[in-house]
């Protein structure tokens, strides 16, 4: 009844994982089920609030709509692997989210924050007009979207000191 | 005001903020635990039907299911509505009464083969009559929901043939003395939580106790269901919501919890059930939408002299708060937000074939506010008179009457007041119009503030109230650790709302401890004294005053301890920067770790008493908070789109525990509210009464590009003390969803001449509008 | 998602593509970006038997010369099409539609292929593709043909394509000198929004007159469609509203918008009239500009 399994390696966090996977299984539920990495959420499990967000080789994607064989010899980078791995110390961004209340429910705080850091390693400086633009394609029903903004772009600031 | 804190009042970080930015958090779907097998419910296509067949022996045999539950095999028991009242159906039914009604509940070892195992159970309706809309389900030939109740009319102590009155004073003898009479058909639509984590629990049984992790708001009256559902005493029952997220009234697990807790018990293994998003639009409850009729008697001096409302809302096939929806229209906005002099409340709950009504941000304020707010538009316009001014004049204020929900729909009415805190309310307006820069901007009644081309901008005004106490039990416990630390047990959750970090901050400053030393210990049932849970913007009011008051006892026993060795009594002492010392002496003290090392048992307990009475007059108080929102916005005359510009809301709790958190919830609820009416459709087929947009494409939530930027989103917090919350604090956060839609509706009404009385703000509502006047 | 036996293939070549296309028949999937295939998976819409990963056969590129046009491979992603500068400085309209469809994140994914066989009324790309004149590249067991972009689309969520061939490249001629185009797309919200109308319009001037006029609606009708007998009305004269109205009238008569969930038949007809006469009236403006 189940498919043939697909034997991958997934880079994650720079850790390397074996696994055998069915072709349709997505990355999300990989990531989630098989890795225990829930940090990365899902919220419509669609591909259209933006919450399953991850990087792959630095790019914001969705991974609910990505299939986990198709991530093979990319670089995913889940919001666990975030912060410094030999030190634990936050990243700019979840410096911010934590002093200035860049979230309350959670749920779509790790896509925002992978979000935001892809957008910053290409516009280390940019407007609040560039932050909602990046931004757009992840949902807040919270609302925090000012909070969300103020946030990132006094982590651009953080990250142009040079910390 | 004047006093000065070091704890409350700051702008700290979240106490949960770290888990959350690094994903540690884990929230219910995320839980994992060794042999879990995963729950999918089968639901009901019809939306009227009696099961007159159902065979899952397919479903038993598909490898790797484990258990299925249907009429069949479940306890015949009703379900634990939160209020008495409400919820009419077994937990398993043989007849359904909506779409989407639970019909069965598959527990295999993994989801894929859950899903797979409901498309082999075998049902056969037959399908009955069934009405959706809440005027055709009042008509006497209408199909009844229940035949049994006799009427589609909700009936509860209070109501008179299905009809829930609330009067005060004589509104013939008000509309007698009006120089004129405004009168309006106004609608509001259902809106849908859409909390941002499915609903989802995890169910394990060890031995004969059950552990149900729950993304709930109530974890109290959710392990009472567990309870009297299994037949097991509460002591064997055991939930746990660390992380409730996303509540705004949603989260409710009730029924689907119990059944997970059977499938649980009967494979002797836990498990999981989230539901899809899909699954999470049409299994839970939503909104009520409302169809108010209104009449406003005004005289020429700006005075109003009556207010008439019939109200008339789609109750759905039933509801965890029975009529108290209604309730709070009729009492908060339809009888106390202003002076009316005369006021008289009718209102009909209809029980029909849709999902049923609930909890949700606002519980019947947004609705009657997005009436009456555009009315009283209207009756100022009529008067000639600036409507903030006309709001200024005619706003509660203390000492004007109060009464809390329930005495509305269950008796006994008892008119209290509303406390001095309330004089916040000429405050908030009074700001909100100097930030929004009001008389600069408003031109005059039916003049825009600005024309380009196409493009009009309009300004509105709207204010708004909501109670900020429920369910009046709570409790708390405070424990003092040997090192002077304190954990804090109270059954509230935090379902993102800062509850756990505004009661860390509160304890903090009663015992003098860091914010870092304080650890509070949420909504887990087996630990955490009772509590209700977070509804009714009562976390702040009841839950951390409980808090507070715990902090309080703790302090107490924590001087009694070190007075005899200071040789002072314990009043001559306080508690600060981690010592107990001497008020008049500050060189003598004791550091609180050292008095908790060699007395490691203190611990500080307290229930809230309640009600509260006011100094003054000895009246019994009703607690409310209050607001204001001034909206600009452009509308395109051709198109029917609109933009917002900008939002200025101002907001009264008592005190800022922590202002930041304040914001937010602020910002929430504008947000919540603009979706609400912009571009949330709950859209059910007339016919079939099927939900056809149960995805997050078509069910349309706000955007950050939606929402103005961030100069243009101010959020003003006014504080005027309570005399009786934790720093004077109160609840705030439902308050702030009643004044954005019908601001909105009035900025609408100025920039175009035209008044929208529909329930709905989208653009081609607005084109609609617009053409109907050319 | 639980499924039935199913095969993954990552094809290298073009020619091993279209060859597993023809094998499995009928019983395979294609998949480029997956932003609208995962989701067709996910809600059962679409089971298929095999599932033929085609981004591996690199066809992602983005060329252009003077003499032949715009070349771009049908795995460029939507993002590449919406920051290419090329794209940006000679057919800024496509560049404009692409920076419209989904989220950031789809853009990341998605293929302009992707848009084009999926073939919704609401896509974003294909009216921009429509008015630009377009030509799409296929190639199957038969070999490779040519067709106009506007010659692609059968009906709603449907092609010519069949099912062992496989879209390669779309090809965009040189526009003339003088000319501009604009996009319009309507939604509810700003983001992440399907459009409820889309209207693309290019014009070429010659001196205050508009030598040529091309228009083409999304969700206005089963497929997107050419304006022509708008088009028409417009060529040869200088704008005028009187014109621009007769234009949008006829615009509004060539289509037919349905009443459908997201919107009514009556908005979507408003609309038409309303947003015609807009993007003429910016794309021309867009070229007074230059």
């Amino acid at each position: 009844m189940l498919s043939v399994l697909i034997p991958i390696v997934l880079t994650v966090n720079g850790e390397k994982y074996e696994l055998s996977i069915g072709p349709t299984e997505t990355l999300a539920d990989t990531l989630r089920e098989k890795l225990g990495l829930t940090g990365t959420k899902i919220m419509c499990n669609e591909g259209e609030c933006g919450a399953c967000t991850v990087l792959m080789d630095g790019k914001p994607v969705l991974s609910c709509l990505l299939l986990a064989v198709e991530c093979e010899g990319k670089d995913i980078l889940t919001i666990e692997g975030l912060a410094a791995p030999a030190t634990g110390e936050l990243h700019p961004i979840q410096k911010t989210f934590v002093e200035r209340s860049g979230m309350q429910c959670g749920v779509c705080t790790p896509g925002m924050i992978l979000t935001a850091k892809a957008l910053l390693e290409e516009n280390i400086n940019p407007t609040e007009d560039e932050v909602r633009e990046a931004l757009a394609g992840n949902l807040c029903r919270c609302g925090n979207y000012k909070r969300i903004t103020e946030c990132v772009l006094a982590a651009a600031e953080m990250m142009q000191g040079g910390k | 005001m004047s006093q000065e804190f070091s704890i409350v009042g700051k702008r700290l970080p979240r106490a949960d903020a770290i888990e959350k930015v690094k994903g540690e958090a884990k929230f219910t779907s995320d839980m994992q635990l060794p042999q879990m097998m995963h729950a999918k419910f089968l639901r009901s296509p019809h939306a009227h039907a009696r099961i007159t067949r159902i065979d899952t022996s397919k479903a038993e045999a598909l490898s790797g299911v484990k258990c299925v539950l249907t009429h069949k095999n479940v306890p015949k028991v009703h379900p634990v509505p939160q209020v008495p009242g409400g919820k009419f159906e077994y937990l398993l039914d043989e007849t359904v009464h909506c779409v989407g009604e639970e019909v069965a509940a598959v527990a295999a070892v993994a989801k894929e083969i859950a899903e797979e195992a409901l498309k082999l159970i075998e049902v056969e309706y037959e399908v009955l009559p069934a009405v959706f809309d809440k005027e055709e389900a009042m008509k006497p030939d209408a199909p009844l929901v229940y035949p049994e109740l006799g009427s589609n009319l909700y009936q509860s102590p209070r109501t008179i043939d299905g009809m829930l009155p609330l009067d005060w004073g004589d509104v013939e003898k008000g509309f007698a003395e009006a120089d004129y009479i405004l009168e309006g058909t106004y609608e509001s639509p259902l809106q849908h939580h859409v909390s941002p984590e499915p609903r989802s629990v995890v169910c394990q049984w060890i031995g004969d106790k059950l552990t149900c992790w729950a993304s709930t708001q109530i974890p109290q009256k959710l392990r009472l269901e567990l309870s009297v559902c299994l037949d097991i005493p509460l002591s064997s029952v055991r939930v746990i919501s660390t992380y409730s997220v996303g509540g705004y009234g949603a989260k409710d697990p009730e029924k689907t919890a119990t059944l997970t807790a059977l499938l649980a018990k009967r494979t002797g293994r836990p498990v999981r059930a989230v539901f899809t998003r899909a699954e999470d639009f049409i299994g839970t409850h939503r909104r009520i939408d409302s169809k108010i009729h209104a009449r406003l008697g005004v005289k020429r001096d700006g005075a109003i002299t009556a207010l008439y409302t019939k109200m008339i809302t789609n109750f759905g096939k039933g509801s965890q708060v029975a009529n108290f929806v209604p309730a709070c229209s009729a009492v908060d906005t339809c009888s106390m937000l202003y002076r009316y002099q005369n006021s008289k409340f009718e209102g009909y709950h209809v029980i029909t074939n849709i999902q049923d009504h609930g909890a949700m941000n606002g519980f019947g304020d947004p609705e009657a506010g997005f009436c009456i707010e555009r009315l009283i538009d209207e009756a100022a316009e009529k008067i000639g008179t600036d409507p903030v001014e006309f709001r200024l004049k005619n706003c509660m204020r203390y000492g004007d009457k109060g009464m809390e929900l329930d005495c509305v729909a269950f008796g006994p009415i008892k008119w209290g007041i509303v406390g001095p805190d309330v004089d916040s309310f000429q405050e908030c307006i009074q700001r909100v119009a100097e930030k929004a820069r009001w008389k600069e901007k408003w031109k005059g009644w039916k003049t825009p503030v600005e024309v380009r081309g196409a493009k009009r901008r309009g300004i509105g005004v709207a204010i708004g109230m909501h109670h900020c106490v429920a369910a009046t039990q709570d409790s708390a416990t405070v424990k003092m650790n040997q090192d002077g630390t304190a954990d804090v047990f109270s059954s509230d959750p935090d379902i993102g709302q800062g509850l756990r970090t505004a009661m860390a901050q509160v304890v903090a400053e009663v015992l003098g401890l860091r914010y870092e030393d304080v650890n509070v210990i949420l909504a887990d049932t087996s630990v955490t004294p009772y509590g209700p849970g977070v509804f009714g913007s009562r976390g702040t009011s009841l839950g951390i005053n409980a808090a507070y008051l715990a902090a309080q006892d703790a302090k107490l026993k924590l001087f009694q301890i070190a007075a005899p060795r200071l040789e002072v009594e314990p009043e001559a002492l306080e508690a600060k920067d981690g010592k107990v010392y001497v008020k008049r002496d500050r060189g003598r003290g004791i550091p609180i770790a050292e008095l908790c090392s060699v007395s490691p048992q203190v611990t500080g307990n307290a229930v809230v008493p309640y009600p509260w009475r006011d100094e003054r007059t000895g009246k019994e108080i009703a607690p409310v908070s209050v607001a204001a929102t001034i909206a600009e916005v452009e509308v395109d005359t051709e198109t029917g789109e609109l933009d917002v510009l900008r939002i200025t809301s101002a907001h009264d709790c008592g005190r800022a525990i922590n202002p930041q958190i304040i914001e937010n919830q602020i910002d929430l609820s504008v947000i919540m509210a603009n979706g609400w009416v912009r571009s949330e459709e709950f859209v059910i087929d007339k016919n079939l009464g099927v939900m056809l947009n149960p995805n997050l494409l078509d069910y349309k939530l706000m955007t950050i590009l939606d929402m103005p930027k961030r100069e243009d989103m101010q959020e003003i917090i006014v504080e005027f003390p309570t005399p009786w919350g934790p720093f004077g604090a109160k609840g705030m956060s439902e308050t702030a969803t009643t004044t954005q839609a019908p601001a909105l509706a009035n900025a609408i009404y100025n920039a175009t001449g035209v008044r929208i009385r529909g329930d709905h703000l989208t653009p081609d509502r607005v084109l609609e509008a617009l053409g109907k006047t050319t | 998602m639980l499924s039935p036996k199913i095969e993954y293939f990552t094809p290298k070549t073009i020619q091993e593509a279209c060859s597993l296309a023809l094998q499995y028949k009928g019983e395979a999937k294609i998949i480029a970006g997956g932003t609208d295939l995962v989701v067709e998976m996910k809600r059962k819409e679409v089971l298929p038997k095999y599932i033929i990963n085609i981004r591996g056969i690199g066809l992602d590129y983005i060329t252009y010369d003077d003499r032949d046009g715009l070349r771009i491979g049908a795995l460029a992603t939507i993002r590449s099409i919406q920051v290419s500068p090329l794209i940006r400085e000679r057919f800024n309209i496509l560049a404009q539609a692409a920076s419209k469809l989904g989220s950031g994140q789809v853009r990341l994914r998605a293929t302009i292929a992707g848009n084009l066989v999926t073939a919704a009324t609401s896509a974003d790309t294909i009216p921009a593709l429509m008015v630009l004149g377009a030509k799409i590249k296929i190639m199957g067991a038969d070999g490779e043909k040519i067709v106009p972009v506007e010659n692609f689309f059968t009906g709603p969520g449907q092609t010519i394509l069949k099912s062992d061939e496989i879209l390669t490249e779309i090809q965009v001629p040189n526009l003339l000198p003088r000319s501009g185009g604009v996009y319009i797309k309507h939604t509810i919200r700003k983001a992440m929004d399907l459009a409820i109308i889309g209207v693309a319009a290019l014009v070429t001037m010659d001196g205050d007159a508009v030598s040529d006029a091309r228009i083409a609606l999304g969700t206005a009708a089963p497929t997107p469609i050419r304006a022509r007998r708008a088009e028409a009305i417009l060529k040869g004269n200088k704008i005028s509203d009187d014109l621009l109205e007769k234009a949008s009238q006829a615009a509004l008569d060539e289509a037919s918008p349905r009443d459908s969930l997201r919107a009514s038949a009556d908005y979507r007809s408003k609309l038409i009239k309303v947003l015609v006469p807009r993007a003429i009236k910016q794309a021309v403006e867009q070229v007074k500009a230059e």
